[in-house]
């Protein structure tokens, strides 16, 4: 539809032009925070829930998490601790507790490439494939932090994880998928708030 | 205590049941490696894209196997023309390309095949430009009914769904 401000009556004008800031408005307050995000944007500390599922949608079981990222001298860091949760508590036997933490250098052009080295005086290497060395690579797209871990495995199928981390006014959403051979057989989605700034996340490394 | 100090008897079951967990272990290798055998037989082959097939890549491809090497000739839908030779692994079952680098993020494609039930299936992974990873799969295998085999390829980038072709492909008479 074409509107032609110039031939309306002042009064239908008025209502146009309202009608515009009103859209305009609303755009600009719905807008995502960070069209198109660095690295620094993702620092910080973060707590939330996940509901964990099967790759057809089943619920399997609720999580809390606790998401650092922390800038490094080469790149980031990020490190997840995950607490499965038992009937919804975390106070009762049968309770699973696991950290990960992983490092990544900055390679340009938005690219991540995870550290190969077990800690600083050991040389970078190459992994091999072939090996079972997994490749894991992140990147930051408009307002997400993606992570991608792939692994060849011996019986020569593999298997692709995908964690995006996206930012939002309170913290970060969390959307996980773990592939084989590229069927979704575990699908993760949660929610964080931001409990520490980057002040809190800062790292030496 | 050690096995001469068992009664005869039992030294001799444990003989027997150590003979038959030996055999029943070679039994189901065997059995695994000839089935690999005959899922790989079934594609073996020249086979020709049926006509009306839109959207699919191939041709026609040749899939051929010298000792334990296997190869792949395609002709693209395009006019294109290549062959890829696959040679063992370490696991049975496992091939690796011979152009075929160990790790993608270092810019050097990588390539390998799997024989799977009824057929063969190749991955290819490569970065992209943007930064992230393109995971290629090709699967053929052999239809029901002989005398073709189902081709379908699927494209992953980063994780996301970036294509996808199917078809069939004919026995060349």
């Amino acid at each position: 539809m074409i509107v032609r401000l110039s031939t309306m009556p002042l009064p239908d004008r008025g209502k146009t032009l309202a009608l515009a800031a009103a859209l305009l408005a609303v755009l600009w307050v719905r807008a995502p925070a960070f069209a198109q995000a660095t690295i620094e944007d993702f620092v910080g500390t973060y707590v939330g829930t996940a509901t964990v599922m099967d790759g057809a949608g089943q619920v399997e079981e609720e999580r809390d998490m606790d998401v650092t990222i922390s800038k490094t001298s080469d790149g980031f860091s990020i490190s997840w601790i995950n607490v499965t949760l038992v009937d919804g508590r975390r106070d009762v036997p049968g309770v699973k507790r696991r950290a990960t933490s992983l490092s990544f250098r900055d390679e340009g052009k938005g690219r991540y490439v995870a550290e190969q080295r077990r800690s600083l005086f050991e040389r970078r290497k190459v992994g091999n494939m072939f090996d079972g060395a997994p490749v894991s690579w992140a990147r930051v797209e408009d307002n997400k932090l993606g992570v991608f871990s792939l692994v060849v495995l011996g019986d020569g199928t593999y298997e692709l994880q995908v964690y995006e981390r996206i930012l939002t006014d309170q913290g970060l959403d969390i959307d996980y998928v773990r592939l084989d051979e590229g069927v979704p057989v575990r699908v993760i989605k949660g929610q964080t708030v931001r409990v520490g700034g980057p002040e809190d996340a800062e790292e030496d490394g | 205590m050690t096995s001469k100090d068992l009664p005869k008897r039992s030294r001799r079951r444990r003989a027997f049941a150590a003979a038959a967990g030996a055999m029943l272990l070679a039994w189901g290798l065997q059995g695994a490696a000839l089935a690999q055998t005959d899922s790989l037989a079934a594609v073996i082959g020249t086979w020709t894209a049926d006509s009306g097939q839109d959207g699919l890549p191939l041709a026609e491809v040749t899939i051929s196997q010298s000792g334990a090497s296997v190869t792949v000739a395609r002709k693209g839908a395009d006019g294109s023309a290549s062959a890829t030779e696959f040679e063992p692994g370490d696991e049975a079952g496992f091939l690796i390309a011979e152009d075929s680098g160990t790790n993608p993020l270092q810019g050097e494609p990588v390539h390998w095949m799997r024989i799977g039930e009824n057929g063969i299936v190749i991955h290819r992974l490569s970065p992209t430009e943007a930064g992230g990873l393109t995971v290629e799969t090709e699967a053929f295998t052999a239809s029901p009914g002989g005398g073709a085999i189902d081709y379908r390829r699927t494209e992953l980038r980063d994780g996301l769904p970036a294509g996808e072709a199917t078809g069939t492909l004919s026995g060349a008479s």
